[in-house]
């Protein structure tokens, strides 16, 4: 057996897996055979063992140079370094399917063991046929018309054409698209769950609590895995920006704005037994929004960085998307009835009706950056012409509604449900208008931030403020409870109720990052300079120096580094070697950016053109503001996710007395009202 | 003498009781302020989309359609004529093919990307007079990546015809 051959045979194994499986799964629900619902869970197991087989046959192709699989043929050489060969794997079209598809695996089979205990469930039956129909649609793509294991036809060639040059030029392409993916595909687990629901018309908010913790790691994948795809832009295609509203990308913030929606308004669900519809529609568009963003990128109607080569996946992928779409809204049509909400929004400055706001603005930004992006297949598609959106599109649209956001994570924080006095607002609202607006005056004094920038700082400080007294009231109010020192009692406030308090810090890094688009949006520099050697120029108050340039050649690329010296006033900030590299057979330099990483500014240098006949380098410098705050917000972001997930610790209600308790509704799952908190408890609404 | 003025205020009570209008408009102000709100939304919407459109042409199209886009943002998209790329103080100058028409086309703040003859490029940019103006330049993958199939290599060989770059890589 060739390797191709075993290659096809686990993808083939994937493929019957999944249909006995599914056909095992359908047949226990049928006849309610326990039996066959336990051993249909099984399946998953060799799902993931079939994609881990592939895995493991592909990546030994391509560290084998078995170049008569023509996928290794296409996107390695002799020479590609170790781990961009391992990466070689997701580097095109075939392989990505094989990454995402094992990833499917691994969250089929952690759900599979996180719900072990109700195997016989019928909800937990139905979402475990939808995942194997998702891990069928993957494994079939990659069995007929993507196989990543197709051999090369006619003779086998000595050595491969190696990765799209982009690819091989940073190690973040080890951890951006494999994150992305974790994102996409984790979305699956809260959709399989979504249609059970409505398949068994089982509407008890009992599955949303069981999916939460999936939707959060999936939201936290992807949400790390947009800020990495973006740090790579920054670090590799040497524009000096970070996100030019490529459809690629829009294609994941897509997904991203409706899950994040679905957190929040999931909480009035939680509470109120409201917005049923609203939610499972929400989980159904983040889920087919996945699937869109993957006919996107590799169906070759859009000319992207991202995109890969044409293919004839994209009708196949067109096809699933709409089946998604249908049967979502066909079950939401039939289940319709029972879908009425109970409960109402009682008053206007409640938590719920701030969600709502929130829903409103998170859908609102993906209605804008969604026209922006498909609006050019359809007139592509009616016209038969080519046209593309401009990033003011997106820009000026999406400016108001990233402002009105940050207000809303300043106010609704602080809001209880159901409604809430004016006294309460004012207290707690009028510390953190202070902070912002204290902000806004030293920004309009002493910046030059412009009308949206200044708002933009005012607001994110008003956010931060507002959290920063979230957390410094509950810890009081602790400290005078159970006489705990601060560091004890801030442990013992977040252990209390993490998912509040994480999700607090994810607002936090959401504000940090707000400040780093206001800033390096706002006020960056650049300018494309000619230096002789030992002469400098000075950009935004920094000195760059042209110390020389050398040519280092290796079996993969020739690269010309050049030298600078960077100074701010009189310290130096060190030495910095942008460089150009080529490669054989592509006719396009690569430019590798180097990049001074600073907290206030960061000095990036991107070399235009090699020293001329006088030996003068062509070097753009540009120096951007607060970009690190951008990846440092991202991590807080990721941190605080990670808080969302840690169980609560139950010990927390011994300072809350009897009286207090009664006040607070469903202590359990309560979102919003931790016992340590006493102003976090709701105000009994008015008569 | 209270009595004749008893009958007039009983049907008026009963249609307030009944059907309460005061409050049924103010639900129907609420609605209308939302309608006149979404509506705005997406006017504003789709006139920023479409102050926003570029057009993506080859140059043949372009130079064709060039009376009519005298003011406007536009990309094009060919290949660098050999021997034609030349460095200026702002950037570089160069001719654009597509087989079938050439344009001559200044780049000014060109990005840190170099580019090459042969190269198939992106520019964007307005025209200026018969040249084109343009501020910003995109480079495509090589030739090679991407013709995976015959008809696309077939194309790509057409687009390089008359560029001097006949030849295959």
């Amino acid at each position: 057996m060739t390797r191709a051959e075993l290659g096809t045979f686990t993808l083939m194994v994937g493929v019957t897996a999944s249909v006995l499986g599914i056909i095992v799964l359908g047949r226990g629900i049928a006849t309610g055979n326990e039996r066959l619902l336990r051993l249909g869970r099984r399946y998953s197991t060799a799902i993931l063992l079939s994609a881990v087989a592939a895995f493991i046959v592909l990546e030994t192709a391509l560290y084998g140079h078995d170049y008569s699989i023509k996928f290794v043929a296409d996107n390695v050489a002799n020479a590609t370094p170790g781990l961009y060969t391992f990466t070689a794997l997701w580097s095109a079209l075939q392989g990505s399917i094989l990454l995402w598809a094992l990833i499917l695996g691994i969250y089929i089979t952690a759900t599979g063991y996180a719900f072990r205990k109700r195997v016989t469930d019928p909800l937990v039956a139905w979402a475990t046929i939808v995942q194997y129909v998702v891990a069928l649609f993957f494994f079939g793509l990659m069995a007929t018309i993507a196989n990543p294991f197709a051999t090369t036809s006619g003779f086998v060639p000595l050595n491969g054409q190696g990765p799209n040059p982009l690819l091989q030029d940073h190690p973040l392409v080890a951890f951006h698209p494999p994150f992305l993916y974790a994102g996409y595909v984790g979305m699956t687990i809260p959709f399989s769950f979504a249609i059970a629901a409505l398949v068994t018309g089982r509407f008890g908010e009992g599955w949303l609590a069981d999916t939460r913790r999936a939707s959060l790691i999936a939201w936290g994948f992807l949400t790390v895995g947009i800020i990495l795809g973006a740090w790579w832009s920054y670090e590799v295609l040497g524009w000096g920006g970070y996100w030019s509203w490529d459809p690629v990308e829009n294609a994941s913030l897509l997904p991203w704005l409706t899950m994040t929606a679905f957190l929040h308004s999931v909480m009035v669900q939680e509470r109120r037994g409201m917005l049923r519809v609203w939610n499972l529609s929400l989980i159904i568009s983040t889920f087919a929004l996945t699937i869109l963003g993957t006919f996107l990128t590799r169906s070759g109607v859009i000319t992207s960085v991202h995109a890969f080569t044409e293919s004839s996946i994209g009708p196949a992928l067109l096809v699933f998307f709409a089946i998604v779409i249908i049967t979502g809204l066909a079950l939401i049509a039939w289940r319709g009835d029972l879908l009425h909400s109970p409960g109402r929004i009682d008053g206007v400055f409640s938590r719920e009706s701030a969600f709502l706001a929130n829903n409103l603005l998170f859908t609102g930004f993906a209605f804008v950056v969604f026209t922006g992006t498909v609006f050019p297949l359809l007139v592509e598609a009616l016209e038969n012409r080519q046209i593309s959106v401009g990033s003011p599109y997106f820009n000026t649209m999406t400016m108001p509604l990233g402002l009105a956001l940050l207000f809303m994570m300043a106010v609704a924080p602080i809001l209880p449900w159901r409604a809430v006095s004016g006294e309460v607002l004012r207290d707690r609202l009028l510390l953190p208008l202070y902070v912002g607006a204290i902000v806004m005056v030293l920004v309009v004094v002493f910046g030059s931030a412009g009308p949206a920038g200044t708002l933009a700082y005012g607001l994110a400080a008003f956010a931060a403020a507002g959290i920063v007294r979230n957390f410094a009231v509950a810890v009081r109010a602790r400290r005078s409870a159970l006489h705990e020192p601060v560091p004890k009692a801030l442990s013992g406030t977040v252990r209390g109720n993490p998912r509040r308090w994480g999700g607090l810090i994810v607002h936090l890094g959401v504000v940090v990052i707000a400040v780093g688009l206001a800033a390096s949006q706002g006020s960056a520099t650049s300018r494309s300079v000619q230096l002789a050697k030992g002469h400098s120029a000075t950009v935004a108050g920094q000195r760059v120096t042209y110390l020389g340039s050398s040519v280092t050649q290796s079996a993969v690329k020739a690269t010309l580094h050049s030298r600078f010296e960077i100074h701010d006033g009189s310290s130096s900030l060190g030495t910095y070697s942008p460089g150009i590299s080529t490669y054989p057979g592509v006719t396009q330099g690569i430019a590798t950016p180097s990049v001074h990483i600073g907290l206030a500014r960061d000095v990036y240098l991107s070399l235009v053109a090699a020293p001329d006949d006088s030996g003068r380098v062509t070097v753009q410098i540009l120096v951007n503001p607060l970009v690190s705050w951008i990846w440092t917000g991202g991590l807080v972001m990721a941190l605080g996710t990670i808080l969302c997930l840690v169980p609560k610790k139950r010990s927390a209600s011994l300072a809350m007395s009897g009286a207090q308790r009664a006040d607070v509704e469903e202590p359990d799952r309560d979102g919003a009202a931790p016992p340590s908190e006493p102003e976090a408890i709701p105000s009994p609404a008015p008569a | 003498m209270s009595a004749p003025t008893a009958p007039p205020i009983t049907p008026v009570a009963a249609d307030d009781a009944t059907a309460t209008p005061p409050r049924k408009r103010k639900i129907k102000w609420r609605y209308v302020i939302a309608l006149v709100a979404c509506v705005g939304a997406i006017v504003w919407m789709i006139t920023s989309l479409s102050a926003n459109i570029d057009y993506l042409e080859t140059v043949s199209q372009a130079v064709h359609d060039r009376p009519s886009q005298e003011n406007r943002e536009l990309r094009i998209g060919g290949v660098v004529v050999l021997h034609t790329l030349k460095e200026t103080p702002q950037g570089a100058s160069f001719r654009l093919g597509d087989g079938k028409a050439i344009v001559f086309v200044d780049v000014t703040n060109i990005p840190s990307k170099l580019f090459a003859e042969c190269a198939p490029v992106v520019v964007e940019g307005k025209w200026s007079g018969t040249n084109f103006a343009a501020d910003n330049l995109l480079v495509k993958h090589g030739a090679t990546y991407g013709a995976s199939n015959k008809d696309d290599a077939k194309s790509v060989k057409d687009a390089l015809a008359g560029t001097g770059c006949e030849k295959p890589t």
